[in-house]
């Protein structure tokens, strides 16, 4: 099954890349390999963690003979007129590049199975249940396409987040506040399960909890220390959270401020739903406090795709779906298809585009094949491309998945029983 | 004894290491990592590259090029007002504004081995331009001179700086358009730029071609910007000119255009504010690229550690390691 899951990553990865993601993690490596840093000019956009990761990452591939990591293809100017929903470019990556990419995300991916599987081993005592999740996460049909076929390292911060999870439960708050600032500097959605990282140590230790918070909180410290002194003493830290406060444009209109503020209002929120399931957890009797807060951090984490979201976001929401969909709650397998379908169609959309690697270097089709499929797909009907539509269409997929999985939630979080005088009363665990 | 090993803990201090080695490995790489040389041997040029990791180089062989100039002064000044375009930029970064673009500027050259690079305000530029242009290269981003060195007329100083020798090196709007006089920015009108290319022929129509221009120029230095706007309609130049449209083009306009004036030149990287448009002004300046520059030959080839060969000789080699994803460049004068 692992090798299963390794060479459909491999394969999906040499013959599918979305490139213009891509291209900024060779665009990044070059620039440092140039002296400049993340930040000195342009081209990466996150926190630095990332970018350190890359860094590792960049001395295999000078070891291993990447010595070419992309061209500007003149033929493909072209596309880079054509905006849809995804960003078109005509630099185009390698397929050693590619693959190397995703070699280097199914390792994670690996990693992420194994702390799927150590979790429920050590919190449900399960070993079967636990090869079963092991087996979901790393055969999931999401995790394969986002991963090999996206190049985003958004499995890099559920890595992390399980981390959090884990060391928490084992009661190392000091690593699991660096594993979570960890999560945090990757990609910013792990910021909201804190409520219920703090809530969990709070009731796991009593009185000694609040001494473990700040264990936490000065574990998450230190890694920020670590992680942001170079850009903040090189006057970068704006730049290094540029991807939060700059959005597209040079200029700001009407649009980009309405925007804002309906971002500002989604994620305030979402922020009083996160603390409200804190309190909620702080008050339900567990009978397994280990169970009871892995059923609420999956909660806490599910709640912010109430916000519709792009497909690579749902990897760090994943391992808490499997888990619970394996071990408390059956039928989350039912959001959990929908999501296999809707969030690999929505991770697939921009498939012309993903085909220009095989097809430049590796003679996959002649061009002109690829430029009529191209514009096949771009060309419009009622001001609606083909790519727009297949976007839209697995974009509700997945966004139905999600409303399924806050259904279920609500479901089992308070049900309805009839009472004896034949009304219903809602209950809480 | 508990045997049991804590896998997440383990693994958390792994993950942190690779971390802190990332940290380490960014912040350590550099110009330090890459060298190049060159030797006259039999009529050829015998080249020399070393270079951390694995890398895919350019070695380009040119007549009538250039020498690195002695100094490169970037104009920018917040009290001068600047006539240039927002732009738009990728999902995510900074805003692409005069100053930014200024600051990478620097570490855009630095890394193709210019280093003698300084930013100078409206002042500076007037005593750059007050003396003798041979040699010296100044970059304008702004769209408009202050006052000081251009007033729209043929007597303007930088006029004469550029017939002494001078190299210009231009983007952003029209060449010659505006001048600053401090807060204001003063329309001479799009005739005025015949002050700089000997006759008005600059097409403000806005144009992403797709075409490369057929004298290698584009592939051997890895150009990336395909966008003519504000660059001059070659045809239309005067016959005498000494000119030379370089990189993308529309037919009748290059993404990159060299104009001869007197002993100097101008050089014109079109289109609005684009991070592709500050590496190609970069890797042209680094280069030694001028109107009368021609390709000798090009090498392409890969380094990984060391790597040596031999080229044509011209007058000036230039090598430049990562193509698309430059690392390091520099320019050789041919002995």
């Amino acid at each position: 099954m692992i090798i299963i899951g390794i060479a459909v990553r491999l394969v999906l990865g040499y013959l599918l890349t979305y490139n213009y993601d891509v291209y900024h993690w060779a665009l990044t490596i070059s620039n440092f390999e140039a002296g400049n840093g993340l930040y000195d000019v342009a081209g990466y956009y996150y926190s630095p963690v990332w970018g350190y990761i890359l860094g590792v990452f960049s001395q295999f591939t000078g070891l291993f003979g990447v010595d070419l990591l992309g061209d500007r293809f003149a033929e493909m100017l072209f596309t880079e007129e054509h905006t849809n929903f995804y960003r078109n470019t005509a630099f185009v990556t390698t397929p050693a590049f590619n693959t190397a990419v995703t070699v280097m995300l199914t390792l994670f991916d690996l990693l992420n199975a194994y702390l799927i599987f150590w979790i429920v081993r050590e919190v449900f005592g399960d070993v079967q249940k636990a090869r079963v999740c092991f087996a979901l996460w790393f055969i999931c049909a999401f995790v394969i396409v986002v991963g090999a076929t996206g190049g985003m390292f958004d499995t890099i911060s559920a890595t992390f987040v399980l981390l959090c999870i884990a060391t928490l439960i084992k009661g190392q708050e000091f690593i699991a506040g660096g594993m979570f600032a960890s999560a945090v500097l990757l990609k910013f959605f792990p910021v909201f399960m804190v409520f219920i990282l703090v809530a969990y140590i709070l009731v796991k230790h009593g009185k000694g909890g609040i001494l473990r918070v700040a264990k936490a909180i000065i574990g998450a410290l230190a890694i920020f220390a670590v992680v942001m002194l170079p850009p903040i003493m090189d006057g970068h830290l704006g730049d290094s959270f540029s991807f939060l406060s700059a959005r597209a444009t040079g200029a700001v209109e009407l649009i980009d401020i309405l925007m804002s503020i309906d971002g500002l209002v989604v994620y305030t929120l979402i922020m009083i739903a996160e603390a409200f399931i804190a309190v909620l957890f702080l008050k339900t009797e567990h009978e397994d406090i280990d169970k009871g807060f892995l059923w609420f951090a999956f909660i806490s984490i599910a709640i912010v795709f109430l916000n519709p979201s792009s497909p690579q976001y749902i990897l760090v929401m994943a391992p808490l779906l499997i888990i619970m969909m394996v071990c408390k709650e059956r039928m989350l397998r039912i959001p959990f298809t929908i999501l296999c379908v809707g969030t690999s169609l929505y991770a697939l959309s921009p498939i012309v585009m993903d085909l220009s690697s095989i097809t430049m270097y590796g003679g996959a089709m002649p061009f002109a094949s690829w430029s009529d499929m191209f514009l096949s797909f771009e060309s419009k009907f009622m001001g609606i491309s083909g790519l727009d539509l297949w976007s839209i269409i697995s974009g509700i997929i997945q966004y139905t998945g999600i409303v399924a999985i806050a259904a279920i939630i609500l479901k089992k979080q308070f049900p309805r029983r009839r009472t004896e005088s034949g009304n219903d009363k809602e209950i809480s665990e | 004894m508990n045997a049991r090993i804590n896998a997440p803990l383990v693994i958390a201090v792994i993950l942190l290491v690779v971390i802190v080695a990332g940290e380490a490995i960014v912040f350590t790489s550099g110009h330090q990592d890459y060298s190049t040389d060159v030797s006259m041997r039999d009529g050829e040029v015998s080249y020399d590259i070393t270079a951390r990791g694995s890398h895919v180089y350019d070695v380009i062989s040119m007549k009538d090029s250039l020498d690195r100039p002695q100094e490169v002064a970037i104009y920018y000044d917040e009290d001068y007002i600047s006539v240039v375009n927002s732009v738009s930029v990728a999902v995510g970064g900074r805003a692409l504004d005069e100053k930014y673009y200024v600051e990478q500027m620097v570490d855009t050259l630095m890394l193709r081995d210019i280093s003698n690079v300084r930013i100078v305000d409206e002042n500076a530029l007037r005593i750059v331009m007050d003396r003798d242009g041979d040699g010296v290269a100044v970059v304008c981003l702004s769209g408009s001179l202050p006052k000081s060195v251009y007033n729209g007329t043929a007597d303007s100083p930088v006029l004469k700086w550029i017939s002494s020798g001078g190299r210009l090196y231009w983007a952003g709007n029209v060449i010659g358009q505006y001048y600053s006089d401090g807060q204001t920015a003063v329309d001479c009108g799009l005739s005025a730029s015949a002050l700089f290319l000997g006759t008005a022929c600059v097409d403000t129509t806005d144009a992403k071609v797709h075409d490369v221009m057929a004298n290698r120029f584009r592939d051997a230095l890895s150009m990336q910007n395909n966008d003519t706007l504000y660059s001059p309609v070659l045809l239309q130049l005067p016959t005498d000119s000494r000119a030379l449209g370089i990189g993308y083009t529309d037919g009748q306009r290059a993404s990159v255009t060299f104009v001869g004036l007197g002993d100097g030149f101008v050089c014109i990287a079109g289109g609005d504010y684009s991070n592709f448009q500050r590496i190609d002004l970069a890797q042209v300046l680094a280069a030694g690229i001028g109107p009368d520059t021609a390709v000798v030959d090009v090498v392409h080839g890969s380094v990984s550690g060391h790597a040596s060969g031999k080229i044509p000789a011209g007058d000036h080699v230039y090598i430049c390691i990562g193509g698309f994803f430059p690392v390091y460049g520099e320019l050789h004068e041919v002995e």
